[in-house]
């Protein structure tokens, strides 16, 4: 091999990233090149330099701080998305439960007893309860805002305590 | 890799936190290193420490192999920087003043004076060049692992290395004979 064909190959010689008969090669021609020599001696040279340059290199102490702060709050948003999201599907199958419940021959059942006693009665207070069976979502809507407020108040406890955890 | 790093790395993979940040500890300076040395500016290689380490908690679970953590956090800190570079639209960086205040109670000045040489003609290399240069010369990383991290051939890497070397050469060889003139 010449100096044109192995001049390439001087970087992949200094870190030993080549195949041994081509180190061989090189290392041979090294012996009565002095050129390519000295261009490995200043690869080497600018190696060793990069390296003592860099390790001087320290990153900033309050970095470390910085980022567990970052790291806490990406785990409070994350802990509260993961809450509302579990919020959101219960309230999901709150409102499916309250309309198959409606829907049931238990509603059906309570319907009917509903309507024979507004017809006993003839009014008053049962009346009142015909009115609001009669429009059953006004019954599941409260409860379903009674259950939302109840996992909303929870959820916020939640949070707070895991924040004043935290702090102290 | 050292056994202790090893641990922390397995209850950091279970949600430890407190093994993460512990993990920060030991590697922000080499994700430091990393960083600088492809932005060349020492403001924005805090910013990338700092995406870099929360997309590396963000993802964990994608980390395969125990031992690759210190070839996979430098994989995520290279990227963010390549962004980071893309997004600012330059090849080229300003040095800084801070870059030539390194020093090293324990080296003679010849070796401070070549030191600062090449940090300086590190400035002066593309993005390209920078990048291969800095993951062999400061972080010790193999052809291969370059290769995989970048997602270029190997013999691209050899290639840019060798390329890469030969300029920072001809930079400090320039600035010698400027010195002796």
């Amino acid at each position: 091999m010449n100096c044109t064909e192995i001049s390439p190959l001087l970087s992949a010689y200094i870190d030993k990233e080549l195949r041994h008969d081509q180190y061989e090669s090189i290392q041979s021609h090294l012996v009565t090149c002095n050129a390519c020599m000295e261009i490995v001696k200043d690869l080497e040279r600018i190696s060793i330099g990069m390296q003592q340059s860099f390790s001087q290199l320290h990153a900033p102490e309050w970095l470390e701080h910085v980022i567990e702060y970052q790291i806490e709050d990406l785990r409070e948003t994350e802990q509260a998305s993961h809450l509302r999201i579990a919020a959101e599907f219960v309230t999901f199958l709150m409102t499916l439960s309250v309309i198959g419940i409606l829907l049931s021959p238990v509603g059906k059942a309570v319907w009917s007893l509903a309507n024979i006693a507004s017809r006993l009665s003839h009014g008053g207070y049962v009346l009142l309860l015909h009115v609001m069976i009669g429009n059953g979502w006004i019954l599941g809507g409260i409860l379903v805002c009674t259950i939302v407020t109840i996992m909303s108040l929870f959820a916020i406890k939640k949070v707070m305590q895991h924040t004043i955890i935290h702090i102290h | 890799m050292e056994q202790e790093d090893l641990q922390l790395i397995r209850e950091a993979r279970k949600g430890s936190r407190e093994a993460f940040t512990l993990l920060v500890r030991n590697y922000k300076d080499f994700v430091y290193r990393t960083a600088y040395g492809i932005v060349q500016n020492h403001m924005d290689a805090e910013d990338i420490v700092q995406e870099a380490f929360v997309k590396a908690f963000r993802s964990f679970r994608q980390l395969k192999d125990d031992y690759a953590f210190p070839s996979w956090i430098s994989t995520i800190t290279t990227r963010i920087s390549l962004d980071f570079l893309k997004k600012r639209k330059t090849n080229f960086v300003p040095f800084e003043s801070e870059a030539y205040s390194i020093r090293s109670p324990d080296t003679g000045t010849e070796n401070t004076a070549l030191r600062l040489s090449i940090t300086e003609a590190l400035t002066l290399l593309s993005v390209e060049h920078r990048t291969i240069i800095v993951l062999r010369e400061v972080q010790g990383f193999d052809y291969q692992e370059i290769a995989d991290m970048i997602g270029i051939p190997i013999g691209t890497v050899r290639s840019r290395l060798h390329a890469a070397r030969l300029y920072l050469r001809k930079l400090l060889s320039d600035s010698e004979e400027g010195d002796v003139q």
